[in-house]
């Protein structure tokens, strides 16, 4: 199946970027991701943490190239761009890159490139000489296979259909194409069958299904951005069940009755030819997009002309649907169409992702994690420890005593049994713990909305919500969960139903610190900043670390950090 | 490498033979023109149409320049409203228009309108020439529409009633549009600039953000779904943002959260914002989209920094404020749609 990343799908965007990028770097020889990145960053093409411009670009350095948000956004619109045959590689690999001349005209066109850009969709061909090592080897023109399979089943597809369809047949064999659409004919009236299938390919790709459904996002907003099919909710193909389908437009039935009718060549056929008629099909080939595209090819007629009777066999009187670019190596093209660059020797931009320099602001907050020392003495009162739930808890410890080894392994184990909680349980745990560590804590039931927060510490003058997520909502605590818990401190403070201070905390508590740590470290501060509202994180693991080592050695904590707690914390056991 | 230029595709366009004095919208026709002859609207076959595209001028805001917006300028959230470029004027798919008016509101000389359950454009009216399509001609076009945009312009392109508001509201939500650049487009068309975050960008938690002519600004979440808690706090995170990171003081944020049918009572919603108000001081406007299409049909100006929406639970109904803005009573029944009171 052919893998169709998953980059940036939005078509103003995608011509955008194209546009700032060749305003930027035109005067280049060729460009690097870092490059790219930096141009995308300083137009507020993207952002990172919730800044844009020179402060994204900055957060997002790391010295793990994976994590950098900049350079894998630049690396997402790079790949694009490649496969619309607007950009491509400069040299052996696959970077750096330049523009190519149909990406020259995307970027400095002044009315609709909407043809255009559908010519450069349909010019989307597999395998060619720019994808040499992909994992698949399907032969086929994507997005006219596409139409045609929409045309021969009903003109209604579902995603699905997508990958099991068009992206995994060869389109060059009019019989594998039958089976194919007879295939998914038979699949069609029951969505057991259909999922039974679709897994069925996962599989056969070493591939989980999410991914392979993610397959089929770039050229679902592809076919959309062109016009060419739109979204309907229909049980036509799977009853009952309602399904999100595509169905083929007017525009996309006219488009696959232009293309049936044109010479479509692929790479193969390409290299069988010698090489006066090769450099006359690359000519064609890039000249006729444009000219469909609506550009004025008058001072390329006669080149075209003489193009189109040397490859009169080969054409056969049909236009030519070939897209060099998005098939072959520039070296080629550029023979072809008489290009020839001259070193310009302009420096490459000043990056500020480039390793040789200092290493720009930095991810400062991502460490922003306080640990607690357990080196308070405590006698807590254990008498809240009333409810049957409290009672659990506090057998499973002692039973867990006798067992293991170690108060840490005792909370490791306990950590794991708690993994696959649900609120009914994980609520209570966490009210249990609290009133281990000291702290009258009372829970909310699930279903009971009347309290905005989970639970809450009744304090006499302090009192504390919690807002808690239950592992089974969420692993790791989001940003969500932050405002969610600042809701609960200005309902707490304005309703009044106990009694709190502005400067005390208001809590969340989750199974694990959130993954996002430095974009909540911030907005903790934003919201300390502007409102004076204190947002406390705990982890379950720290939680329990805590609550054994009362239970056990009677060894606790400042319980007065909890009141003043702002940000996240980890129990320094 | 020679770049080969892009076919020029038009051949005329249109001036008025007189500039109109004011442009008066009525419903069910194109706008009358106050010339010294009997004038209707009809359409300019704009070099640049502004019933197709809005100017790239006002989907940004200048007070936080580093806000990544989204930079599409189309109109139409559903792309209902195209070129037709055999016939060289913009023409309507009524299958994908919501009608909602929009278009009709950008439109300079009034050519677009409401008739018989769907929009129009009037082609052809007296006391109009057809021009070739040149550079001089492309100017005195867009001189002409400058001193009509600068003419008093009055009248309704709709008249709001509850079945109006059903069909919208119902092609609406079968639209599957995003609800973040419709709203941002009728702000546009409310007199503000707006501007929205790029779609597809995670980092960026604010829906949009906006400024009236005064100089009134405030950061918009759009909710239209259920999950209005959710605008509430997220609002919240937004003044958060915007005071700590970019200088917006909280109190001169005045905040908006835009919805297609008003919160119901039980969701919270209203309680929390009266919370909010209490606690922070700071007033967060509650707008429906029904609302705001009131508002564009009437051709009227949004500025909460001089009229508010504000309505929490004591009061939970913008009926009374759309009101004193129309200067007249709103036709919608009590509940409709939510449009002015909650459902329940």
């Amino acid at each position: 199946m052919i893998r169709f990343r998953n980059p940036g799908t939005q078509f103003a965007t995608q011509v955008h970027v194209m546009q700032i990028l060749y305003k930027n770097l035109k005067d280049q020889d060729s460009f690097t991701i870092k490059d790219m990145a930096s141009v995308i960053a300083q137009e507020r093409l993207m952002t990172a943490y919730g800044y844009a411009g020179e402060a994204a670009l900055e957060l997002s350095n790391t010295e793990k190239e994976s994590m950098n948000s900049a350079l894998m956004n630049a690396k997402m619109y790079a790949e694009v761009l490649r496969m619309l045959g607007w950009v491509t590689p400069s040299g052996e690999k696959s970077y750096p890159l330049e523009f190519t001349y149909t990406g020259a005209h995307v970027a400095l066109a002044k009315g609709d490139v909407r043809k255009l850009y559908e010519q450069c969709v349909f010019g989307i061909n597999s395998p060619n000489e720019l994808t040499a090592r992909m994992s698949y080897t399907e032969q086929v023109r994507f997005f006219k296979c596409a139409l045609n399979s929409f045309i021969d089943l009903d003109e209604i597809m579902y995603k699905h259909e997508l990958c099991l369809g068009p992206m995994s047949v060869n389109d060059i064999s009019t019989e594998e194409y039958n089976n194919m659409i007879a295939r998914i004919k038979a699949l069609r009236g029951n969505a057991t069958r259909l999922k039974k299938a679709f897994l069925e390919l996962a599989d056969s790709l070493n591939m989980k299904s999410t991914p392979v459904d993610n397959c089929t996002r770039l050229p679902v907003a592809l076919l959309k951005s062109c016009g060419l099919v739109v979204s309907c909710s229909t049980n036509e193909l799977y009853p009952p069940r309602k399904m999100e389908c595509l169905r083929i437009t007017k525009h996309g039935k006219e488009a696959y009755a232009q293309l049936e009718t044109m010479k479509d060549l692929r790479i193969d056929e390409f290299n069988s030819y010698g090489t006066d008629i090769q450099n006359a099909l690359i000519r064609l080939g890039i000249y006729s997009m444009l000219q469909r595209s609506g550009y004025d090819i008058a001072p390329v007629e006669e080149i075209m002309s003489a193009d189109e009777a040397l490859c009169h066999e080969v054409l056969q009187g049909k236009s030519l649907l070939f897209s060099p670019y998005q098939t072959i190596k520039h070296e080629r093209i550029d023979e072809a169409i008489g290009f020839w660059k001259e070193k310009t020797n302009n420096p490459v931009v000043a990056s500020v992702l480039d390793e040789s320099q200092t290493v720009v602001g930095g991810r400062t907050a991502v460490n922003a994690i306080t640990n607690w020392d357990l080196d308070v003495e405590t006698k807590e009162r254990l008498e809240w420890l009333k409810l049957e739930e409290d009672d659990d808890f506090l057998h499973r410890v002692k039973e867990l005593v006798g067992i293991e080894n170690s108060q840490e392994q005792i909370v490791n184990t306990l950590f794991e049994y708690y993994h696959s909680a649900k609120q009914g349980t994980f609520y209570p745990l966490i009210s249990t713990l609290f009133k281990i560590m000291g702290f009258q804590c009372a829970f909310s039931r699930p279903g009971d909305n009347g309290a905005r927060w989970d639970a809450i510490i009744d304090d006499e003058l302090r009192s504390i919500p919690i807002e808690i997520k239950s592992p089974t909502e969420e692993e790791h605590i989001s940003v969500k969960a932050i405002r969610q818990a600042v809701e609960n401190k200005i309902v707490l403070l304005s309703r009044r139903t106990h009694i709190t201070e502005r400067s005390v905390t208001t809590l969340v508590v989750g199974y694990y610190l959130p993954n996002e740590r430095a974009e909540v470290s911030r907005i903790i501060q934003d919201f300390k900043n502007t409102f004076g509202i204190k947002v406390g994180v705990i982890d379950l693991h720290t939680l329990l670390t805590i609550s054994i080592s009362v239970l056990i050695d009677g060894v606790g904590f400042d319980k007065e950090k909890l009141y003043e707690l702002e940000g996240m914390i980890s129990a320094n056991s | 490498m020679q770049i080969l230029n892009e076919k020029i595709r038009r051949t005329t366009l249109k001036l008025t033979k007189e500039i109109p004095e004011a442009v008066v919208i009525s419903p069910g026709k194109s706008a009358f023109l106050q010339t010294s002859s009997e004038m209707h609207g009809a359409c300019l076959k704009c070099d640049n149409p502004s019933c197709i595209n809005l100017n790239s001028e006002y989907i940004k805001c200048d007070q936080v320049k580093e806000f990544p917006e989204d930079r599409d300028t189309r109109v139409c959230s559903t792309g209902a409203i195209d070129w037709d470029e055999n016939l060289e004027v913009p023409v309507i798919d009524d299958s994908k228009c919501t009608h909602c008016g929009l278009c009709a509101r950008q439109c300079p000389v009034g050519a677009i309108y409401y008739s018989n359950d769907k929009i129009n454009i009037c082609y052809e009216a007296e006391g109009y020439q057809e021009v070739p399509y040149n550079e001089n001609n492309i100017h005195q076009q867009n001189v002409l529409i400058n001193e009509i945009r600068s003419k008093k312009r009055t009248g309704c392109f709709i008249v709001e009633s509850d079945q109006i508001m059903e069909d919208i509201y119902g092609r609406i939500q079968r639209s599957r549009l995003l609800p973040e650049k419709f709203l941002r487009n009728i702000m546009v068309g409310l007199g503000c600039n707006c501007a929205t975050r790029r779609v597809g960008d995670v980092y960026i938690r604010m829906d949009a953000i906006y400024n009236a002519s005064s100089g009134t600004f405030g950061v918009i979440e759009v909710e239209f779904g259920v999950d209005t808690l959710s605008a509430s706090r997220g609002i919240l995170d937004d003044i958060a943002v915007l005071h700590s990171r970019y200088q917006i003081d909280k109190h001169s944020n005045t905040a908006l959260v835009v919805c297609l049918s008003l919160p119901n009572l039980r969701q919270g919603y209203w309680q929390v914002i009266k919370d909010i108000a209490v606690i922070e001081n700071i007033r967060i406007n509650t707008l429906t989209c029904g609302a705001m299409l009131i508002l564009l049909w009437n051709q009227l100006d949004l500025d909460l920094g001089v009229a508010d929406f504000y309505a929490d639970y004591d009061s939970p109904t913008i009926r009374m404020l759309l009101n004193n803005k129309l200067g007249r009573n709103v036709q919608i029944t009590e509940k409709v749609l939510g449009i002015l009171e909650p459902f329940k």
